[in-house]
């Protein structure tokens, strides 16, 4: 198996949705939500981009407060946080108006119970002009759509994961597997694995072991078949 | 300060302008400078400290700093907080040689520890920035052999 980053549709979306939020026009709203279910690649896709493009990333913890919430963000954006959080909003806003870079949120479903924070996150786009990307589990979108509001002004700017499709399925091999998968190699593991990453990859392994056990240069769906059996 | 000093500042003050309106904030009056504003503002705009919003309007987007391949690394496992050492080898696309000698830094530097082969997990909260390079025991070691 080959180890790099594997560029799927849900990548390319992904990566699509960030330019736009972070190349916007004038009065354009600057939030984005991306969600799916879990096992997706959403929050490595998000820590690659965040490395590729250098913006600050966090995540919000189950437990998270508005406070502490503020608080980690300005660990993140590099500065000692003072101790009200009026202030450590300040501070937030400071360091983001000097230096602007996209905010990534991670699990933002944790924090939309919480509507101060997520009032906080609105503000700071509006007065620094950051663009934010919110990313979260398949609830998130519900759960934010009762910041009526804020829904309406990010509609454009939403994103759902998808398990991979077929032609997904068959690319990410392309790229990955160190061995050739036939048409109906791919078929077959695509519907083992539902288009899921984390069982795409251990499908990929298998089909990479039956292939140097048997000395075969392509894989096709009998040969996975008879393995299960 | 310079010409590109004082422009820098009013960019950072005013956010999203023009070139007048840098030109007006810095107080430029004569022809020469603010021809000056606008040979900068190409600069800055070749350099990504600024980026084009529409016709003569720009958006200050600020000094990037030069981030470190070992920067890089420390950001990506403790926001993955569980890392192994094909994750940081995928994500980063890096050399793998200083990738392994990264995870067996912060092993012994006692920032992660390791799981199983290759997999570790970060040990607390860790600050943003990378702590300066502190020589493990068998570097000093080495170091010893070689004196």
């Amino acid at each position: 198996m080959k180890n790099i980053f594997a560029i799927t549709s849900n990548v390319e979306l992904f990566m699509s949705l960030a330019t736009s939020l972070e190349k916007r026009s004038q009065g354009i709203p600057g939030l984005g939500l991306i969600f799916g279910e879990p096992g997706l690649g959403k929050t490595r896709t998000a820590i690659w981009y965040a490395d590729k493009v250098g913006a600050v990333f966090i995540r919000a913890l189950a437990t998270a407060t508005v406070r502490s919430f503020l608080e980690e963000l300005v660990i993140e954006l590099g500065q000692e946080p003072m101790y009200r959080a009026s202030d450590i909003y300040k501070q937030a806003e400071k360091s983001l108006s000097e230096n602007p870079r996209l905010l990534i949120v991670d699990e933002i479903d944790r924090l939309a119970s919480r509507w101060q924070a997520i009032e906080a996150l609105r503000d700071l786009t509006d007065q620094t002009g950051v663009p934010i990307l919110m990313v979260g589990m398949d609830s998130s979108e519900r759960k934010l759509a009762r910041f009526r509001h804020l829904y309406y002004r990010m509609q454009a700017h939403i994103m759902r994961f998808k398990p991979l499709s077929e032609a997904d399925v068959k690319r990410f091999a392309g790229q990955l597997c160190e061995v050739q998968l036939g048409e109906s190699a791919i078929s077959e593991i695509y519907r083992i694995t539902g288009g899921r990453i984390g069982n795409l990859i251990g499908e990929f392994l298998k089909a990479e072991r039956i292939a140097k056990a048997n000395d075969l240069k392509t894989i096709e769906g009998s040969h996975l078949r008879r393995k299960a059996a | 300060m310079t010409l590109a000093g004082r422009m820098r500042q009013a960019a950072k003050q005013l956010r999203k302008f023009t070139p007048k309106d840098i030109s007006d904030t810095i107080e430029v009056r004569s022809y020469r400078e603010r021809e000056d504003v606008r040979d900068s503002l190409r600069d800055f705009l070749r350099r990504g400290e600024i980026e084009r919003i529409d016709h003569a309007f720009y958006r200050y987007v600020g000094r990037k700093e030069r981030v470190t391949f070992r920067q890089r690394l420390w950001d990506i496992s403790r926001r993955m907080i569980q890392f192994s050492f094909k994750d940081l080898v995928q994500i980063t696309g890096g050399n793998k040689g200083t990738i392994q000698e990264f995870c067996c830094w912060m092993v012994q530097q006692g920032y992660a520890r390791r799981i199983k082969r290759g997999h570790y997990k970060v040990t607390g909260k860790l600050k943003p920035t990378i702590p300066k390079h502190r020589k493990g025991a068998a570097d000093q070691a080495n170091e010893r052999i070689k004196g």
